[in-house]
């Protein structure tokens, strides 16, 4: 009899320890139907479409050239023109397709990068945007640029017209403006990137 | 005596039962809590899939415009042909663009132009100097071509029709075996590729192995001639205008058909299709092939 009781004082406990395992799983496939994932994936979600959608921006402006303008048109400093990313006042292409697309929704800094003998320069095309207080993606396309690709001026990025009366080029002003003929022998101007910080 | 006991082994029985079970479920719990890292991982390889892909493209239409900003001519239009320098303008844009991009990423692209397995020919263009649509007054302006890689015609004046007849036998032979299209200013575009609304100047036809698109003042169009009909032997092309006809063209043909490839002056030859070696690779995807600029696709 003494053996009997011990035996289910044995099973006593490990019905308790079952009955607790049982509790604590429950308890843990209940929280886990409750799915925390949203709270700590939602910037993830938030920054991919973000990139999705200024990506396909900056695809739109690829397809209708303004990414070559946005390279070629240029300032009195023979700088990219600061006007060529304003989405407001006097638009370009450029400041178009941003208006009709992301610059309502989104916050961001566009930069212009090109090779030099002395490495990758950059340069601000809008900047104007307040510092990110949130996570940020980075979109970025490069464009090829052409000896004869025309050099645009003005805030309206219209055609530089020279002495004869024709459009000028970049193979004419090489030397003169922020970028340089990055191979003479050949028809390729340039190759640049058109980077994008946005959040 | 031996009654109890067999209840008590029951009971244990029943509690190992269970303690299975629940081993079983705190696995599943367990296991779902390690579910993001396999998810994470495919989120990446998916983004340098998409990010190769538009890598690729993007590459892919940076050729097309090295190739047709390598020939220009005296009117500042560009050719689709390319000259000796073609080649060291192919190998400039492959070192830019890995220099720049491999500065904000770890990836290498390389591009090659495949000079065995790219096309010659001759392409034939108008000289806006001339009085005439066709300088020379030649109405073929390509005969014997292989295969017409591109055919582009902006017509600045369409009070005279301009027709387009397009065959395998030299002089044309009945008019129901030509391809065939005529541009007025009463009916736009008709024939084997048609475009109604392109009545008004300036008009664009920009053909690739027959399949392309119109434009004309407030009209657009994607056009295809039938690829039964396509699918000629050898092609002449023969232009058909009248005296007010005014605007250019450009007509490309391959070499390599039955008989060597002629063309009205002006004309160049040189690269008409150039086929490019083009490998992208990151840390997670590794992109190779061919590209040919101007494939002729199934429609």
């Amino acid at each position: 009899m003494r053996e009997m009781q011990h035996s289910r004082g044995q099973a006593y406990v490990l019905e308790g320890i079952v009955g607790a395992v049982i509790v604590v799983s429950a308890l843990l496939l209940g929280l886990q139907a409750v799915d925390i994932a949203p709270w700590t994936a939602s910037d993830e979600r938030a920054t991919e479409d973000i990139r999705t959608q200024m990506g396909d921006t900056l695809d739109g402006a690829q397809d209708t050239d303004a990414l070559r303008t946005l390279a070629t048109c240029l300032a009195r400093d023979d700088e990219p023109h600061p006007n060529v990313a304003s989405t407001e006042g006097t638009t370009t292409e450029f400041g178009d397709v941003l208006a009709n697309t992301t610059a309502e929704s989104f916050n961001y800094r566009i930069f212009l990068d090109y090779n030099t003998s002395s490495g990758v320069k950059t340069v601000g095309i809008d900047t104007d945007s307040p510092l990110p207080n949130q996570p940020t993606v980075t979109v970025s396309r490069q464009v090829a640029l052409y000896d004869s690709d025309v050099v645009r001026e003005n805030p309206s990025c219209v055609p530089r017209i020279g002495a004869d009366g024709e459009p000028v080029t970049l193979e004419e002003e090489s030397g003169g403006i922020y970028l340089a003929d990055q191979d003479p022998n050949s028809e390729l101007f340039a190759v640049v990137r058109i980077r994008v910080i946005a959040w | 005596m031996v009654s109890t006991r067999d209840d008590d082994r029951g009971q244990l029985l029943l509690v190992a039962a269970i303690v299975v079970a629940a081993a079983v479920l705190g696995g599943v719990v367990l296991l779902n809590t390690v579910h993001s890292s396999p998810d994470l991982s495919s989120q990446t390889d998916a983004q340098s899939v998409i990010n190769t892909d538009r890598t690729v493209d993007q590459i892919e239409n940076d050729l097309r415009g090295l190739f047709m900003a390598n020939a220009v001519d005296e009117n500042g239009i560009r050719l689709p042909y390319a000259n000796s320098r073609f080649e060291a303008a192919v190998d400039a844009y492959n070192n830019e663009y890995t220099r720049l991009i491999s500065t904000n990423q770890s990836a290498v692209a390389t591009v090659e132009l495949n000079a065995s397995e790219s096309i010659d020919g001759a392409v034939a263009y108008a000289n806006q100097s001339s009085a005439e649509f066709v300088d020379d007054g030649n109405e073929f302006v390509v005969t014997d071509a292989d295969e017409l890689p591109r055919l582009r015609i902006r017509l600045d004046d369409v009070s005279d029709d301009l027709r387009v007849r397009i065959n395998d036998s030299d002089p044309l032979g009945t008019p129901a075996d030509d391809i065939e299209f005529e541009v007025s200013d009463s009916g736009g575009i008709t024939g084997d590729i048609q475009c109604s609304g392109a009545d008004d100047a300036p008009i664009e036809i920009d053909l690739v192995h027959g399949a392309g698109e119109v434009t004309g003042d407030g009209a657009y169009c994607t056009v295809a001639v039938e690829e039964s009909d396509w699918d000629l032997d050898e092609y002449n092309v023969k232009f058909e205008y009248g005296t007010a006809t005014n605007g250019t063209y450009a007509v490309s043909g391959e070499d390599g058909g039955p008989a060597l490839i002629d063309c009205a002056d002006p004309c160049e030859t040189g690269l008409v299709n150039p086929v490019f070696d083009l490998t992208y690779q990151n840390p997670n995807v590794v992109f190779s092939s061919t590209f040919t600029l101007y494939e002729r696709d199934d429609r």
